[in-house]
């Protein structure tokens, strides 16, 4: 009996926070052009439970917004570390996979090396269509989870 | 006080994450404030902000975290590739942004674009001008927390990026100016979906104007704030409107007319007060002589090729094939050695490229001077004296993309 109500209240808060996926406000680089255009009023991510929140404490996804660099890196990892478990990253863009057209250079850092990423997102930036995908695609692993 | 591990320093006097006091002039106490990079608006910097009560005493700004070195990779890359990387500066921007790389880059190949290209290459930096100061405006708006404008601004913003789209095939880094032309050429129906945008802006452009611009509490917010008079915008060399908010008459598209603007008719907007609010006037009615230049050109808009008849010789499949083969014909040209400079008016000011060449499909050395880093000190400077409410108001008044000042 006991497991049977642990279960249903775990089903409970996978639910709960599938649905409530908040980003704080943390651009790191150009693809937050693409970033505002979702947030817009035309794609409108608040529909799959997405709004951007002020503070990092009351957010549990992070959009890595294109290329991190190494002065960057320290903070998005600071941010991450700070919030409340359980929390997603969105890798997006060509920059945070491996660098894309800025590969090679002296002050980036692909975004696996500093947080770990549960979707990427490909383009230079991506549509912001292919966003939503990934955002859903994390929902699908927040409802597949095991506990 | 006990030092932790990284990325934690807690010692006093230590301003990397922590507030600490400092002495200010008179022996008063001041506080230094921390403002990002993470921070409830847009823009990736950290600004330490000293105050005395809430009063701004001083701003250092801290800029870098978007530096990912633009102007070293460029030397490292054949120079066809280094149009895709410069435009990457200032993404919605990016017709402007990367016009002088092209600009400078035909006169190193000795190349002369035909005029329906020139005329393409306006017509798209104007519509990338004003998209560039919708969000400017957006940004503003959900700086003050009105977002009504920002959600507005972004639908506006929209259809120039699904017209974009359609001309391109890109919503935002459209890359569409190659040396001697333009990439695509663009077909009647390209050209009717700008008229009915500009058409469909100007009507959705009044509603934005009295929902956002004509507002009481945005007029009180940016009106007198931030002011700098027209001595010290020139002595801090700021460019572009925000130049022209506190009166100093300059636009490159004026003063060293590029491609088609010297044969269209427009006004420089320029307006005195220099605050806040005149900042984000001139920006506003700029969107206004952007259209019409767009009207203007299109009226005119000759035909013929879109590329340079010495790039066409030495493909002669071009005509065929359409645009597959315009980027191979750059692999067996080679830049005159020597210097070459060009300077255009991109949306937040002048942006100027210096190119450096020894003969090899290599750019040797590439200097690329961005607006909003000429922009940045002002910035600052216009902070000081002002209540820290007012910091975001002067803060996206300046139009500050983080990308383009740090490259």
């Amino acid at each position: 009996m006991k497991t049977l109500v642990s279960q249903a209240v775990a089903r409970l808060a996978r639910w709960g926070t599938k649905w409530s996926l908040w980003p704080p406000h943390l651009v790191t680089a150009c693809c937050g052009v693409e970033i505002g255009h979702i947030f817009g009023s035309v794609y409108d991510a608040e529909r799959f439970g997405m709004l951007p929140m002020g503070s990092l404490r009351q957010s549990n996804i992070i959009i890595i917004e294109g290329t991190i660099t190494l002065k960057m890196a320290k903070f998005v990892k600071y941010v991450y570390e700070q919030m409340p478990e359980p929390k997603y990253v969105i890798a997006m863009g060509a920059c945070a996979i491996k660098g894309g057209v800025f590969y090679g250079s002296y002050h980036m850092v692909p975004a696996s090396k500093v947080v770990p990423v549960h979707a990427y997102v490909s383009g230079c930036p991506p549509t912001p269509e292919a966003v939503l995908k990934a955002v859903s695609k994390v929902q699908e692993q927040i409802g597949h989870a095991e506990n | 006080m006990q030092r932790t591990e990284w990325p934690f320093n807690l010692e006093v006097g230590n301003t990397f994450f922590v507030e600490s006091e400092e002495e200010l002039r008179g022996g008063r106490r001041g506080l230094t404030l921390v403002v990002g990079p993470q921070h409830p608006g847009s823009g990736h910097m950290r600004l330490f902000v000293v105050l005395d009560g809430d009063m701004i005493v001083d701003v250092v700004p801290d800029p870098g975290f978007v530096h990912r070195g633009i102007e070293k990779l460029a030397e490292n890359r054949p120079y066809w590739t280094v149009l895709p990387l410069v435009e990457k500066a200032s993404i919605m921007d990016s017709m402007n942004i990367m016009y002088p790389l092209v600009l400078a880059l035909e006169k190193a190949l000795g190349l002369e674009p035909p005029p329906r290209a020139k005329y393409l290459r306006t017509i798209m930096a104007e519509l990338t001008r004003i998209r560039t100061h919708l969000y400017d405006m957006a940004l503003l708006g959900i700086f003050l927390g009105h977002s009504t404008a920002f959600m507005w601004g972004f639908a506006l913003m929209d259809l120039y990026a699904e017209v974009f789209a359609k001309i391109t095939g890109t919503r935002t880094t459209i890359a569409y100016p190659v040396p001697g032309g333009v990439r695509r050429d663009v077909k009647p129906e390209h050209v009717e979906a700008i008229r009915r945008l500009l058409e469909v802006s100007r009507r959705k452009l009044k509603d934005f104007k009295t929902l956002f611009l004509d507002n009481p509490v945005t007029r009180a917010r940016l009106e007198g704030v931030g002011t700098l008079d027209v001595k010290r915008v020139t002595e801090l060399g700021v460019v572009g409107p925000f130049a022209r908010a506190s009166g100093v008459d300059y636009d490159v598209r004026k003063i060293h007319p590029y491609d088609a603007y010297s044969e269209v008719d427009f006004e420089v907007v320029t307006e005195k007060a220099g605050d806040a609010w005149a900042r984000t006037w001139v920006r506003w009615r700029e969107i206004h002589v952007s259209m019409s230049i767009v009207e203007q050109l299109l009226k005119n808009l000759p035909g013929g090729d879109v590329i340079d008849e010495a790039l066409l010789f030495k493909n002669p499949e071009y005509r065929r094939e359409g645009v597959g083969g315009v980027l191979g014909v750059y692999t067996y040209m080679y830049p005159e050695p020597g210097e070459y400079m060009a300077v255009t008016e991109a949306t937040r000011g002048a942006t100027l490229v210096h190119l450096w060449t020894t003969g090899t499909q290599r750019i040797y050395r590439m200097r690329f001077v961005t607006p909003s880093w000429r922009n940045l000190h002002a910035m600052v400077e216009a902070m000081k004296g002002h209540r820290l409410a007012d910091m975001p108001a002067v803060y996206m008044s300046f139009g500050y993309f983080p990308p383009e000042a740090d490259r």
